[in-house]
């Protein structure tokens, strides 16, 4: 062994080397990637106040993000919900806590799995869809096309789907809470027997409405979050059918990565926000 | 006095690899109005390139470009789009949205500029512009994907056309097309031409039959600079070695 060491010392290290030097890569790429979608974000966000508003095109994105992703969100949302009452049931049943089920349940998802889920998922289905739509467009010169017209093909692509993503992610994740807790209602009550009145009195006792809404601010960013950084891979692709596809994986796999990232970040923003206006 | 050029290009270059080497390599160019100048040249000296210059989508590393008397590089946003709107462009593969019919494509930039305009009149124009590039009432519902590739530049041209630009360019509008569509294709652009008295056309393409076919002026470009601009008959009797071997190979192979 010692010899081999000696012998392959700097291959070795070499190895190693290079191993971290990825790493480093990866993380380098991931903030360039980071900061050119917020500038992309921001140069896009400035034109939903320019006019002319694009009402008709928000409503369309709206109809897109939001009514079609609402059957995977529902099924989500309702296994979620059974999946984390059933094991939270079995862990309290241990301490006889059996009561704070519901509350306990009501919290994970409202403030934690709710967004985060909603934000996955939408990022995969609808995120996914524009880095594709905006970057066969590219490549096959439809964005030159609108900005030879005169228009503004960020005013007219991204900033509508910024608007759409903002307000239709916490619809999504208040239909997700909602789906979720009666999953979590119907493994614990109709299923497992628990007290009916103990477990929504419980609910009611714990669950303020601040979580609730802590989650559906999360989603908004979430929303924002994946919108900047799929629109902006696929507005930027190049390279034909293999830059489109590279350009979807990037957006998606990001997005799911920032969203993930920056569930931690606002849960402690949020809550920060929450103690000094003294609604926590 | 000289005739104010509807495209006036002074030593552009433009550099991709910040300034290692450069694909256009100091233009000088003068694209004169009203008329049809065809640019052509092989694979790779820098036509597209110059045309998405004069279309403003790309910024020059150095020189100077005018487009209809101002410079394309000194106006405000608010001035491109103004100038914009006097530009029509063919695109290669007439880069339709697939989402709209033809019959909306050709609307889309009527219903951004001219908001003056109610739906029925809008509808109206586009109508006559589908109909005057030649394509069927019964086409005009149908989404790009539906229609067949000399239908598409038909509607392409339309869309183009729609705000009666000044000038019109047409970016490879032969390349994949066979010879029946190819000979379709230039007739519309000499139809378009007469039927538009006073506009430009800039035509960029490496198929030299419709080159000589359609184009009033010529501009063959190499290397990134204008090896020679002139009439069709100055190129037909042209000295440069490499105009000489250009037509000759592309009459060939035509």
């Amino acid at each position: 062994m010692i010899a081999y060491w000696k012998n392959h010392r700097q291959k070795v290290n070499d190895s190693i080397d290079r191993f971290f030097k990825g790493i480093a890569k990866k993380a380098v790429q991931f903030f360039e990637e980071c900061g050119r979608s917020t500038l992309f974000f921001v140069e896009s966000a400035k034109l939903v106040f320019q006019k002319p508003y694009r009402v008709d095109e928000i409503i369309r994105h709206m109809e897109f993000i939001g009514n079609k992703s609402l059957l995977i969100i529902i099924l989500t949302g309702l296994f979620t919900g059974l999946a984390l009452a059933f094991q939270i049931y079995l862990g309290f049943k241990l301490v006889n806590a059996t009561n704070l089920v519901g509350p306990t349940v009501g919290l994970g998802i409202t403030r934690e799995l709710g967004p985060v889920l909603t934000g996955l998922i939408v990022a995969a289905r609808a995120g996914g869809a524009m880095a594709a739509r905006l970057g066969t467009m590219r490549v096959s010169e439809q964005i030159d096309a609108i900005e030879v017209m005169g228009i503004n093909p960020k005013q007219y692509l991204i900033a509508p789907r910024i608007v759409a993503a903002v307000i239709a992610m916490p619809l999504l994740c208040a239909v997700f809470d909602f789906v979720a807790m009666m999953g979590a209602k119907f493994i614990c009550i109709d299923f497992l027997g628990l007290d009916q009145a103990v477990f929504w009195d419980k609910i009611q006792l714990w669950l303020d409405p601040g979580d609730i809404n802590q989650g559906l601010i999360k989603a908004a960013i979430f929303g924002m979050a994946f919108t900047a950084i799929c629109t902006n891979r696929g507005f930027n692709a190049a390279g034909g059918a293999k830059g489109v596809g590279e350009a979807t994986n990037q957006g998606v796999v990001n997005s799911m990565v920032m969203i993930i990232i920056l569930n931690f970040f606002l849960t402690n923003i949020i809550r920060f926000a929450y103690a000094v206006m003294g609604w926590g | 006095m000289k005739e104010e050029a509807a495209v006036d290009i002074r030593d552009l270059k433009k550099s991709f690899d910040g300034g290692k080497s450069f694909v256009l390599n100091g233009i000088d160019l003068q694209i004169p109005r009203g008329k049809i100048t065809v640019i052509i040249g092989y694979s790779g000296t820098g036509k597209s390139v110059l045309l998405k210059h004069i279309l403003g989508l790309l910024h020059p590393t150095s020189g100077k470009l005018e487009v209809l008397g101002k410079d394309l590089w000194g106006m405000s946003q608010k001035e491109l789009i103004e100038m914009r709107k006097r530009l029509g462009v063919l695109f290669q593969y007439a880069a339709l949205f697939d989402d709209m019919s033809a019959l909306e494509n050709v609307c889309f930039p009527l219903n951004e500029h001219r908001r003056d305009l109610s739906a029925a009149k809008v509808v109206e124009i586009a109508t006559k512009k589908l109909e005057s590039s030649g394509l069927g009432r019964e086409h005009f519902h149908k989404l790009p994907s539906e229609l067949s590739g000399g239908m598409r530049k038909r509607v392409g041209l339309a869309r183009a056309l729609a705000l009666d630009p000044d000038i019109i360019l047409y970016d490879e509008p032969t390349t994949g097309l066979d010879p029946v569509l190819t000979e379709m294709v230039d007739d519309l652009i000499l139809s378009t031409h007469e039927k538009h008295p006073g506009s430009t056309s800039v035509v960029v393409t490496h198929d030299l039959f419709a080159a000589f076919r359609i184009g009033q002026h010529m501009v063959m470009l190499d290397k990134g600079k204008v090896l020679l601009s002139g009439t069709p008959e100055d190129f037909e009797n042209s000295d440069v070695e490499l105009v000489k071997k250009f037509i000759e190979k592309g009459f060939k192979k035509g």
